[in-house]
């Protein structure tokens, strides 16, 4: 699982990679050398009525792969070149009938591979374009914002998506730095839509909501209102402080790890709400905690893909164990070495959308 | 189980003269607040206003309650979600909320607003200000700083009798003797949240026994609301004052406590002399003393003419007695009362 790219930068799928020369040479040569061999057999042996109807499967075979139409063309000559060594002395109906068919086979075979070409083409900008609205629907955090680090992992549940319905945001805003990690009920990817949604709406909000608990309350009503989903979102809202404070507000959203000293462990005293969309039934009730992060602390943040995943067996991910064993490293190579045993681990258990966004807060609090 | 209809017209029994008023109160002033004791009724009365359909058909009504809010910051928030408007995520609640509800005809109804009371004036005031076909009505303990201001008073003590007979016969008890029930109200003070909590007892007790167990105010306090719906710091009149007490400053508190001793009305000059020492100089205690009257936890006396009689509603006063008990310092204030009394004298 690549590393996701920071925001702003997509890196783009090449459209049809160029084969080398040398599997070029051989695909182009690989007819005339049929033909040359199906040619002498048929004379050595003095049997060219029976090697005649093979030249146009020569002429067919760059169906076999993906050809140019140069190939086809080559392989059309090729097979010609075998019908004329071979329809020397032979009965001219043989002759007639094996160069109508390596005409025809040429002829469908340069059409076909026009048409996959054509494809080819169409696919690739389709990737293309998949990608770039992929990240322009949930574009990952970047790699610093106003002095707290950031690192993000998705694993998505769909094969080849790069979005679903895990959602991170960080945003540099008058009330200090904010960040967001959420995940949409549902699966697949309709919920790719409310999510993308959700993390607009939050990013919104961030610069103008004054409190952790108006924005939760703000996004609870936008939620309840995204017509096209009757579900509900978790979130962990974070607001690091230009003090080095760190508030933090769950809605229905597991806990982060605070990895201090080389050990991961569950934040406790955090006392989590009802998931967005559903405040109504807790009448409101939005609790935050404030915690005071030591110098080289690191938070982190996932989703229920990574604190509720199950292998086969339906043990759960011993995450904090596990963290605390990949500790000591560079936080990048942690979360790489994380990802690869979440990923390991899942393999065969039920999947989810993961989403891990490991913090580290900005180390000028710790000045004063 | 009765309709809300029929438990309005019970609740409301006495208030036609009020909800009137109120109403010609509201199209005036588009912001009033109903002030009062706790358990006077004033979101019975605001609830029956929202309900009618003074605004037109088309007008959004709205309801909430702040009680459980402790941010003040979020006061807009709350309105906005009794509305159901949002407005635009790129602007602060308020500031959003005003854009949403631009003319909209609406009455917000907000109760509870007396422990957010400053916030509350300013977004109150600040919407009303900004949306010309929005209506506000309040419910506080305090009085908002706001021009439209309606003190509502206890209901008269026939009201109250007729209230506490009616409650008797929703319970299917037996109709209790008329002048037991009108002692009964006359100890409770007219509270009709006091009333509907004694005539609960009824279910298993006879008027006669309640009438007795309310010769000690104190008993009053805990007696316990069985009536479904009620908020929970109307489960009990006691719960009821804590509510009021956690609005108090300190100073407050300790005026609330010493002016228990009074058995009846007292004035602002016997006050200080009684209740002022050093842990109370004049200064902060006629500030408590205005306080607590701002809260309506004192009120004129209703015979006096001249307005400078105040009185402390009988359980008020039972509450704040026993918090005087606690605090060590009754003895003291019960000698400073009889000194006085006997110079007076």
């Amino acid at each position: 699982m690549p590393k996701l790219p920071p925001a702003g930068r997509v890196s783009t799928v090449p459209a049809a990679p160029p084969s080398g020369n040398p599997a070029r040479l051989i695909r182009g040569t690989f007819p005339l050398a049929m033909a040359g061999v199906c040619a002498l057999l048929g004379r050595a042996l003095e049997l060219p009525q029976l090697f005649l109807p093979l030249m146009p499967a020569v002429a067919a075979l760059p169906a076999m792969g993906r050809s140019g139409g140069r190939d086809v063309l080559g392989a059309g000559a090729a097979a010609l070149g075998g019908v004329a060594l071979l329809g020397w002395g032979a009965r001219p109906v043989n002759v007639i009938a094996a160069l109508a068919g390596v005409l025809t086979v040429t002829a469908l075979i340069r059409a076909a591979a026009r048409r996959s070409r054509r494809q080819e083409t169409k696919l690739a900008r389709l990737g293309r374009l998949a990608q770039v609205t992929q990240a322009a629907v949930l574009p990952r955090p970047p790699e610093s914002v106003g002095g707290v680090r950031l690192d993000a992992r998705y694993l998505a549940a769909t094969p080849g998506a790069t979005v679903g319905g895990d959602i991170c945001g960080a945003e540099r805003t008058p009330f200090g730095v904010r960040l967001l990690i959420g995940d949409v009920s549902g699966k697949g990817l309709d919920v790719v839509a409310t999510a993308a949604e959700t993390l607009h709406i939050w990013r919104e909000l961030a610069h103008h909501e004054s409190s952790l608990a108006g924005i939760a309350l703000r996004m609870d009503t936008a939620v309840t209102r995204i017509h096209h989903h009757d579900g509900f979102v978790t979130a962990l809202l974070i607001n690091v402080y230009d003090d080095g404070r760190v508030e933090l507000l769950s809605c229905g959203h597991p806990p982060p790890l605070l990895v201090r000293g080389g050990r991961a462990s569950w934040l406790a005293g955090l006392d989590a709400t009802a998931p967005l969309g559903l405040m109504e039934m807790v009448q409101d009730r939005c609790p935050t905690a404030v915690v005071r992060p030591a110098p080289d602390d690191w938070l982190l943040l996932c989703t229920d893909g990574v604190a509720e995943c199950r292998n086969g067996a339906g043990e759960f991910y011993p995450l904090a164990e596990r963290l605390t064993a990949f500790c000591g490293r560079e936080p990048t190579v942690v979360l790489d070495d994380l990802e690869v045993d979440l990923a390991r681990y899942r393999d065969g258990g039920c999947r989810d959308d993961a989403m891990m966004l490991l913090i580290r807060p900005p180390s000028r609090q710790h000045s004063g | 189980m009765l309709g809300s209809e029929s438990c309005d017209r019970v609740v409301l029994a006495g208030r036609d003269e009020a909800l009137t008023e109120v109403e010609d109160l509201l199209r005036h002033r588009r912001l009033v607040t109903v002030t009062g004791p706790g358990g006077i009724g004033k979101s019975a009365l605001a609830g029956a206003l929202a309900r009618r359909p003074g605004l037109g058909p088309d007008a959004v009504v709205a309801r909430t309650d702040l009680a459980p809010l402790i941010d003040p910051g979020l006061v807009p928030h709350w309105l906005a979600r009794a509305l159901g408007m949002d407005g635009p995520a790129g602007k602060p609640q308020l500031a959003a909320l005003t854009e949403a509800l631009g003319d909209t005809p609406a009455l917000l109804v907000v109760d509870t607003c007396e422990h957010l009371a400053t916030r509350c004036t300013e977004v109150l005031t600040a919407l009303v200000d900004a949306c010309p076909r929005l209506h506000v009505l309040a419910t506080s303990r305090t009085p908002l700083r706001t021009p439209g201001l309606y003190p509502l008073s206890p209901v008269p003590l026939d009201v109250a009798a007729e209230l506490f007979t009616e409650y008797a016969r929703q319970l299917d008890a037996e109709e209790p003797p008329p002048d037991t029930v009108r002692r009964i109200c006359a100890l409770l003070d007219g509270l009709p949240l006091a009333v509907r909590i004694a005539a609960d007892r009824l279910a298993h007790r006879s008027a006669a026994d309640v009438l007795s167990s309310l010769t000690r105010a104190e008993a009053a306090l805990d007696l316990p609301a069985t009536a479904p719906g009620l908020p929970t710091r109307q489960r009990s009149l006691r719960d009821s004052l804590d509510w009021s007490l956690r609005l108090c400053t300190a100073e407050e508190r300790l005026l609330w406590a010493r002016l228990s001793v009074f058995p009846g009305s007292f004035e602002l000059a016997q006050v200080l002399e009684i209740c002022g020492d050093a842990a109370l100089p004049p200064g902060p205690l006629v500030a408590a003393f205005t306080g607590l009257a701002w809260q309506s936890l004192i009120e004129p006396q209703p015979d006096d003419n001249e307005g400078t009689a105040f009185r402390m509603p009988r359980t008020t006063r039972a509450y704040g007695r026993q918090r005087l008990s606690l605090s060590g310092e009754e003895r003291e204030l019960l000698n400073r009362f009889l000194a006085w009394t006997l110079r007076a004298s």
